[in-house]
């Protein structure tokens, strides 16, 4: 679905992308992680043909993004993190903008709309931001376009908008889509997504499914201190320390997605090197 | 690579015209209530303070193309502001249409639709304010000021009959759409400002003009002679009267089909090109 080589991106003399390597096949949800202006947003604007790569080349369904064609559109959304909606009523919105999108589920969407409780109200900027979000993010998915980009999806929802978001992409979910979700919220996303991708200076320095980071690493809590010296990484609090452990003996644990995001951040090699 | 209906598409072409009217069509009645009531209380102010009652075809004609211009190319400053953000840009660019489609339906607005809806509302504000005129006229005739010949009643300044200001209303209306499409241009090109900007990069091109035609033109002129704007002019205080050349007659209606069609066609075409290239 996703097919980037070699991308270079910067913004005027600020480097944001330095030989950026990524594919990405459909029937996954991927979670793109990463640190403030490492170029999450960026990544994923290139991947809708927002922003155009200067050196490399990317490949979205067969197309080439930055030709924006319609049948491109059609197939590759979008959701950013900050956006506008127009000021009309949504029966108008949805009467005006899903004839563009031949595939438009207009029972999902009612569906979706139902499930995140959106209020019926005459005007889509009198909902609040969260609301909106809602919405948009049900259009998304009722256009059953088979890539969804989502820039932090879940800023600006409420806790039951969060758990509302993890179920509606779960079962929205299927072997012919993907979606990718740019986020900070590791926490709210941790039993959604399936395959991570961590991105720091200007390249993915990690990017492996959620069953062979279970396989490969142990996520475990602990007050040996031996254990504590042989760890890839730790984090110590009074209580003891959360760990991530070489998963030599092949034991089950839940993996900490914001212990390996920090982990891979301080030592890509080492994590890495389990993974080869 | 491109096919025919990934340019254009007519079905497309018009979901995006009637999704951008049922978004605007409030703001739209608000914009032309208030070109009117603008209009209004500029030939109010006329009829008010002109003792005499001059709503005539000149106040009429600086009145309309100045409104033209004015709000004309505000207008198409504004139609791509949309691009002007990322937040709002990013749902402009990614509607399932092509750029040309978008243009297009920017242009539907900005110059067919917008065109007659200024001149509509031009007139149903001209018309009554010129009856009123008259009949203040008619009550109490006046005379041109040290004279005694009366000031006839003023007639309607028709912008589609062949009455006074014809080459004016020509040249005004030709260059009204070439400098409309550099607004168009300057909506897309520029990121933020986008009005002020283009109107400072009008006036740069204005000046460019007048610094070839005054300088450049000039100096390729025999001694004696002077450019005044592709007319050519002798003037020697011995001789009278003064002595002109004139542009061949088809080059001055090449240079006129330039102005008014080649210019906007130009301007466009680079707008759709820009539009293809923007990002946010």
């Amino acid at each position: 679905m996703i097919n980037i080589s070699n991308l270079h991106f910067s913004y005027g003399r600020k480097p944001v992308f330095s030989g950026l390597n990524l594919r990405l096949g459909p029937g996954t949800i991927c979670g793109l992680l990463g640190r403030n202006g490492t170029g999450k947003s960026t990544l994923l604007r290139n991947i809708g043909g927002f922003l155009f790569p200067q050196e490399g080349a990317i490949e979205t369904l067969g197309f080439q993004p930055g030709r924006r064609q319609p049948a491109f559109l059609e197939q590759v959304l979008l959701v950013p993190e900050t956006f506008q909606l127009p000021a009309i009523s949504m029966r108008q919105w949805l009467t005006h903008t899903t004839p563009f999108y031949r595939k438009f589920d207009r029972t999902a969407f009612t569906q979706y709309i139902k499930d995140f409780d959106v209020p019926a109200s005459p005007r889509l900027t009198e909902l609040s931001y969260g609301q909106q979000k809602k919405a948009l993010i049900s259009f998304a998915l009722a256009t059953n376009a088979p890539l969804l980009l989502m820039d932090e999806p879940t800023n600006g929802l409420d806790i039951a908008g969060k758990s509302q978001f993890r179920k509606i992409i779960a079962g929205a979910i299927d072997e012919s889509r993907a979606i990718l979700i740019s986020t900070h919220q590791v926490k709210d996303l941790e039993q959604l997504i399936d395959r991570i991708l961590i991105i720091d200076e200007g390249k993915i320095v990690f990017d492996q499914p959620l069953a062979k980071i279970a396989d490969r690493l142990l996520f475990k809590f602990s007050f040996d201190p031996e254990e504590e010296a042989q760890s890839l990484y730790c984090e110590t609090s009074f209580r003891g320390s959360s760990l991530i452990l070489p998963n030599t003996e092949q034991k089950e644990s839940r993996p900490d997605l914001e212990m390996l995001y920090k982990a891979v951040t301080t030592d890509p090699v080492t994590i890495n090197t389990l993974f080869k | 690579m491109n096919t025919l209906s990934d340019t254009f598409s007519f079905h497309r072409w018009w979901l995006l015209v009637s999704k951008h009217w049922s978004e605007n069509y409030r703001r739209y009645l608000l914009f032309l209530l208030a070109i009117a009531g603008l209009l209004l209380a500029w030939f109010s102010f006329i009829l008010m303070v002109s003792q005499l009652m001059l709503v005539d075809l000149f106040m009429q004609f600086s009145a309309y193309f100045a409104g033209l211009y004015l709000v004309g190319c505000f207008y198409a400053s504004w139609l791509f502001s949309d691009l002007n953000s990322s937040q709002s840009g990013i749902g402009f660019l990614a509607l399932p249409a092509s750029h040309l489609e978008k243009l297009l339906c920017a242009l539907f607005f900005g110059v067919l639709v917008f065109f007659v809806g200024y001149t509509l509302v031009f007139y149903l504000i001209d018309i009554p304010i010129l009856q009123l005129s008259n009949n203040i006229l008619q009550r109490f005739p006046r005379n041109y000021q040290g004279t005694t010949s009366r000031i006839p009643p003023a007639i309607l300044y028709n912008l589609f009959t062949n009455q006074s200001f014809v080459p004016e209303t020509r040249t005004f209306l030709s260059g009204f759409f070439s400098a409309q499409a550099l607004f168009f241009l300057g909506g897309v090109y520029f990121i933020r400002w986008t009005f002020i900007k283009s109107v400072i990069a009008t006036l740069l091109c204005l000046l460019i003009f007048v610094v070839i035609d005054a300088r450049l033109i000039n100096f390729f002129l025999p001694s004696g002679w002077h450019d005044v704007f592709f007319l050519w002019v002798h003037s020697d205080p011995d001789q009278h009267p003064n002595q002109y050349v004139k542009l061949p007659h088809t080059l001055g209606q090449l240079i006129d089909i330039f102005i008014s069609v080649c210019a906007p066609l130009v301007l466009w075409i680079i707008t759709w090109q820009r539009l293809k290239e923007k990002e946010v």
